[in-house]
């Protein structure tokens, strides 16, 4: 064999070995293998909606005996019935009742429930106020604070586009209603005056 | 060589007695002295840090402690020295303000390879298993209030500019993705810039400068932190443009609250560094007591202050 064919076949040969010994790939690519699964939000949403969270709501406290209960004696029943998420004056609360449509406006519905005017949000459904009231769901559970607060961002999605639109559409002046939500209230600036719930259920019943 | 008998007893009691003085200094020190804690701050260069800073000081201080205040010059490279310095001249905590939400990480973790307990104060690390416990507002839920009172006040229309903080603190995002979560469903809003000022005044003045001259036209500015809100207002003044532009700020420091009164900025998420610093410097003395069960994150509510509450509020909420 004359050497010019050794040197070919040795080239080659090299060739191949490094050929197969490296390789070049997208970067984004090969960062996407070593990613966790990201939190979806929205399918832990759905997944607790019926079977836990509207499940703690049945047992909300009447709005018009809370609001009593505030006014009576405010810390012991920010203890004994409110959620806080960590330190400080916000305090998040379960509530129900039935009341008589007072007015349908832009940004809410107003209630008259007993002695109260109860504000049913349908504009501004927005903040932590279902998730925390319902004290389900807790921060140190999440390693990534981003995803504890998108559980929020889901459940008022949810409240948006599968609670609201329906009511909104059919109600009117006179109407009554039964309604199930969360409040949220300042115990160190309370204040009781037309206080405004998040909806987690509405329904028309006459 | 045989030593002799009365020498080796001379020397057998003069080892004992080094070993019984040594013990006894040891003694002293552990008993006597105080424990040390170390505040170690992201940057003094801005009111709401220093009074963060000073608080936990004086709270280690009340509770027995030596506490020094360690400036971080907003510098990870800085804020290492300083781990690294309390570490060497045993500090018994650190009450941490950290730089970096990931930059941080490792000067936590150093911390905690030489067993000393670290309380992330305002500000948290990507990590869980880092910190002892991590005392953080809520900027998110703050700035979801501030984004409702942004849409009502702009009446769901208009442009506005968002001044966004150091891009590598958790609070920046935080905040821009509480207020995004209200905003973003306003499509009548339009965000026409989005720009980084680091959380410092004199930047935001620069950048709010340099936006002006492209969208001389806005309707509001939200801004992540008090300082940046009042650099803007400036530019504004020095644009002319003081009065048609609405200024929303995050931090609840005392010339906000006042301009807040005077009209001059519409509303602010007020944190309380007074309470973030006061948990931290008690925590740590729960630790020296033997505690070990800290919540890992501990979140403090930010309550908004606007134009039709601010009476009932006082700067850093210092009620608190």
């Amino acid at each position: 064999m004359s050497k010019g064919i050794k040197y070919f076949a040795g080239v080659v040969i090299a060739g191949l070995v490094i050929y197969n010994s490296v390789y070049f790939r997208p970067l984004d690519e090969k960062l996407a293998e070593g990613d966790e699964v990201a939190f979806d939000a929205r399918s832990f949403v759905d997944g607790i909606w019926f079977t836990d969270l509207l499940a703690v709501y049945d047992s909300a406290t009447d709005v018009t005996t809370l609001l009593n209960e505030l006014r009576e004696n405010p810390a012991s029943t920010f203890t004994d019935k409110g959620q806080a998420l960590g330190i400080g004056n916000i305090g998040y609360f379960k509530v129900q009742g039935e009341g008589t449509v007072l007015s349908v406006n832009e940004n809410n519905v107003l209630l008259q429930v007993g002695g109260e005017i109860v504000e049913i949000e349908t504009e501004f459904i927005f903040g932590n106020a279902v998730r925390d009231a319902s004290g389900l769901i807790k921060v140190n559970d999440y390693d990534e604070t981003a995803d504890f607060n998108s559980i929020s961002e889901s459940i008022n999605d949810k409240i948006r586009k599968d609670v609201v639109p329906d009511f909104r559409a059919r109600v009117k002046q006179g109407n009554k209603v039964r309604f199930k939500g969360a409040l949220e209230l300042n115990k160190a600036h309370l204040n009781l005056s037309q206080p405004e719930v998040i909806p987690v259920s509405i329904q028309i019943i006459q | 060589m045989k030593i002799p008998a009365p020498l080796l007893r001379l020397c057998f009691v003069l080892f004992t007695a080094v070993l019984l003085l040594g013990c006894g200094n040891s003694k002293d020190k552990s008993v006597d002295q105080p424990k040390k804690v170390a505040v170690i701050i992201s940057t003094l260069n801005n009111p709401w840090f220093v009074v963060l800073a000073e608080t936990a000081a004086n709270r280690a201080k009340e509770l027995g402690y030596e506490a020094t205040i360690f400036d971080s010059q907003n510098n990870t490279a800085l804020e290492t020295d300083h781990f690294e310095n309390a570490i060497a001249s045993g500090y018994d905590a650190v009450l941490f303000n950290p730089t970096d939400a990931d930059g941080s990480i490792a000067n936590v973790r150093m911390a905690k390879k030489a067993g000393i307990p670290v309380f992330c104060m305002d500000r948290e690390v990507n990590a869980t298993d880092a910190a002892t416990s991590q005392i953080l507002s809520d900027s998110y839920a703050g700035c979801v209030a501030i984004g409702k009172y942004f849409v009502e006040k702009l009446n769901k229309q208009g442009k506005y500019v968002e001044i966004l903080g150091m891009v590598g603190d958790n609070n920046t995002w935080s905040r821009s993705k509480g207020f995004h979560s209200v905003v973003d469903h306003y499509t009548d809003l339009k965000m026409v810039a989005q720009q980084s000022a680091d959380f410092d005044r004199n930047k935001a003045m620069e950048v709010m400068e340099s936006i002006l001259q492209v969208h001389p036209d806005i309707d509001g500015v939200f801004c992540g932190n008090d300082a940046m809100a009042m650099g803007v207002y400036q530019a504004l003044v020095s644009a002319g443009k003081a009065n048609q532009v609405m200024v929303f700020g995050f931090d609840g420091a005392d010339d906000v609250i006042n301009s807040i009164q005077q009209k001059k900025i519409l509303a602010t998420g007020m944190q309380f560094p007074k309470l973030m610093a006061k948990t931290a410097a008690n925590y740590a003395q729960e630790y020296f007591n033997g505690k070990r069960d800290f919540a890992q994150k501990v979140p403090v509510t930010v309550e908004m202050v606007n134009q039709e509450n601010v009476n009932e509020y006082s700067a850093y909420g210092s009620d608190q």
